[in-house]
């Protein structure tokens, strides 16, 4: 089994038995045979807030080609993260990790923090932080994996 | 004259001085692991959490306090903060 | 002073914690007005204006101004008598011969002509003024405007090092000051830990009214020496630490050095009768050429579950045989609606400079330096303050800060001789300020 998903599904798991009444588990296996962008996030960090437009963006323009955004939200407390998402919809679903087991699991190293996942189910490119005159960079990444087929 | 002499040759005092600034270097090595996860740095993030939150109000005291005292100001102005990016 | 524009402001912008807009303020307006009251002496307003401008995601500038209007006694240097004293002080050279009328000059001193060399081709006009008995020697003619303003880039590369610079300049109406600043921090550990250094050079042209006095010559009418400089380099390193989620600590060191004139061209030092006590003669002060001082500086912020803490210490000390250590408390309550108010207590304590006199003795030998300046001699200060902070509109915040200092030194020293002995030779030094804030980040 792949790590990637190997982590994944233990997380899943793991919340499903024991974690908090929110908290939804991460199930990448669900998403086989698309590429899943993983989005970091929390609401007191301002390259993150900068970045929802961007990933709005790439929603819209690679969704149907089977790309699936999905925003993993750190604050310390949902309600902080519901007052954001009030302010500034986001455009893909958005999963909870308060304590941080997810970000663990994948390593997370800064804020913010993007993980690309393939159509097999692998990590291929993880990137921190959010930099405008990267965003060409971050969306090659996206085609290049949107353009291999599931093995 | 090596180090251990030039150190018993200092004061009281200044040797407490050199031990103290020592001890904070040597926790430098001590530092790679410390600190909390990036996702936890909510609270360091907020503006008044920041090392020098008020900048102004700084640059007032410093001047008004440099002209009734002898000592002056001195501080680093770097680090803390929300660490993104 | 190193950097004081700097900060960091590329990942943390100025923004109010509720505001979560996609569009993060880029530009930040910081404005102040200080009024300082020192108890019957200085008094002084003073208007700030700080920009700080996000260009790009790498670069920031900041570009600040103030105006410090400065008026009032300040000490002389001076002892009490039990007897009246004049002071004279020269303030205009004019052609010989020209007509003169007697007038008040400013500070309800009194104009008189000093009678010019033989041969001079100009006469000195100088103000002498009257303290009366058992009164602190003050100055009443100090009046001073200082402009002051500074600009500095910070840049931040894709190796994670931030570099800054900046420029000062500050121009009083004897004084002029020039610095150029270079500072470096890069950030380890996944942004917990940044270290730091910094560099400082600074240049001073002192040009005071009257002319540059000879040092330890007694005090005249006469138009005094030309003008003079001073240099200082000033280099630090810090190191920041993000110790805990809640837990904030820096520790940073810094030594400076500094080349040229350091006295104060209008103090003075008494020499007094060694029976009575009484003032024979006045000199000017003399101070060292040379100052290397350092500084140890912690500085702790902790976030409690709603408020936050600040403690900081200092540690000082100087070649000049001057040490001090401060110690700095603030507590922010944290009301409803983001309101707060903010205790500020701070404890300042240093000793005397080695050339430090009360008075000088006469009879005895000059020593090489002395200065009566009451900045150098041994004291302790209290600052009592509260802080009151409210946000407005979106990204702005007004805040009103009242602080009360108090300096105490020993104004009866065991040795004193004769009338010295009944009069207070360190008045306390008691100043109440009061800072409007507002600020706004758009």
């Amino acid at each position: 089994m792949q790590k990637a998903s190997r982590g994944a599904l233990g997380i899943a798991l793991a919340l499903v038995t024991c974690g908090p009444a929110r908290a939804e588990g991460l199930d990448l296996s669900a998403y086989r045979g698309k590429v899943v962008y993983l989005d970091f996030w929390a609401s007191w960090c301002t390259p993150c807030r900068r970045s929802f437009p961007w990933l709005d963006d790439l929603v819209s323009q690679y969704g149907k080609r089977d790309l699936v955004v999905i925003g993993i939200n750190l604050d310390q407390s949902n309600e902080l993260a519901e007052k954001f998402l009030n302010d500034t919809p986001a455009g893909f679903p958005i999963i909870y990790d308060p304590r941080g087991a997810i970000a663990t699991t994948f390593k997370i190293t800064g804020m913010p923090s993007a993980v690309l996942i393939d159509r097999s189910g692998r990590v291929r490119f993880k990137h921190v932080g959010f930099f405008d005159n990267r965003k060409d960079e971050y969306e090659a990444q996206v085609q290049e994996l949107l353009a291999e087929t599931a093995r | 004259m090596n180090m251990r002499r030039r150190f018993k040759s200092c004061s009281p005092r200044r040797r407490a001085e050199l031990l103290l600034l020592a001890g904070a270097l040597a926790s430098l090595g001590g530092c790679a692991s410390l600190g909390p996860e990036p996702w936890r740095h909510d609270l360091m993030a907020e503006p008044a959490m920041r090392i020098n939150a008020a900048p102004l109000e700084a640059a007032v005291d410093d001047h008004i306090y440099f002209s009734k005292e002898a000592s002056s100001g001195g501080r680093s102005y770097a680090g803390g903060g929300c660490g993104c990016n | 002073m190193l950097a004081t524009a700097a900060t960091g402001l590329l990942a943390g912008a100025h923004a109010n914690a509720q505001d979560y807009s996609t569009d993060v303020p880029t530009t930040t307006i910081d404005t102040g007005l200080l009024y300082y009251h020192e108890n019957g002496r200085v008094r002084a307003i003073e208007p700030d204006l700080n920009l700080t401008q996000q260009i790009g995601e790498y670069s920031v500038l900041t570009l600040g101004f103030t105006v410090d209007s400065v008026t009032g006694p300040t000490p002389l240097g001076a002892v009490p008598s039990t007897l009246p004293q004049t002071y004279i002080r020269p303030y205009k050279v004019i052609p010989l011969g020209t007509p003169v009328t007697v007038t008040t000059a400013s500070g309800g001193s009194v104009v008189t002509l000093v009678p010019p060399a033989t041969g001079a081709t100009t006469e000195t006009l100088s103000a002498t003024s009257t303290v009366p008995p058992n009164t602190y020697p003050l100055d009443k003619s100090f009046k001073d405007l200082r402009y002051a303003a500074h600009a500095g880039w910070q840049q931040t590369f894709s190796t994670g090092v931030t570099v800054d610079g900046g420029l000062a300049y500050s121009k009083e109406h004897d004084y002029r000051a020039e610095s150029v600043n270079l500072g470096i921090s890069k950030d380890l550990n996944q942004h917990n830990t940044t270290l730091n250094a910094g560099v400082n050079y600074e240049a001073d042209l002192s040009f005071p009214l009257g002319g540059t006095p000879t040092p330890l010559t007694v005090m005249n009418g006469n138009w005094k020496g030309p003008d003079t400089t001073r240099s200082e380099i000033d280099a630090m390193v810090g190191l920041t630490q993000v110790m805990s989620r809640r837990w904030l600590t820096s520790l940073s060191y810094s030594y400076s050095t500094s080349h040229g004139y350091q006295n104060d061209p209008y103090k003075i030092i008494s020499v007094v009768d060694p029976v009575s006590g009484q003032p024979t003669s006045q000199l000017y002060e003399s101070r060292p050429d040379l100052r290397h001082k350092q500084s140890l500086y912690w500085e702790n912020k902790v976030h409690l579950p709603r408020d936050i803490v600040e403690l900081g210490l200092r540690g000082y000390r100087d070649d000049w045989g001057i040490k001090s250590v401060t110690a700095e408390l603030r507590y922010r309550y944290m009301l409803p609606g983001g309101t707060y108010l903010e205790p500020h207590a701070r404890y300042y304590q240093q000793g005397a400079a080695d050339f430090f006199y009360y008075y000088l003795v006469g009879g005895q030998a000059l020593p090489e330096f002395a200065s009566a300046d009451s900045r150098l001699a041994k004291f302790n200060a209290t600052t009592y303050g509260l802080k009151f902070g409210v946000p407005l509109d979106e990204g702005s915040e007004f805040s009103i800060r009242v602080e009360y200092y108090d300096q105490r030194g020993n104004g009866s020293p065991f040795y004193a001789i004769g009338q010295l002995r009944q009069q207070n030779l360190f008045p306390t030094l008691t100043a109440v300020t009061v800072l409007l804030g507002y600020s706004y980040s758009f």
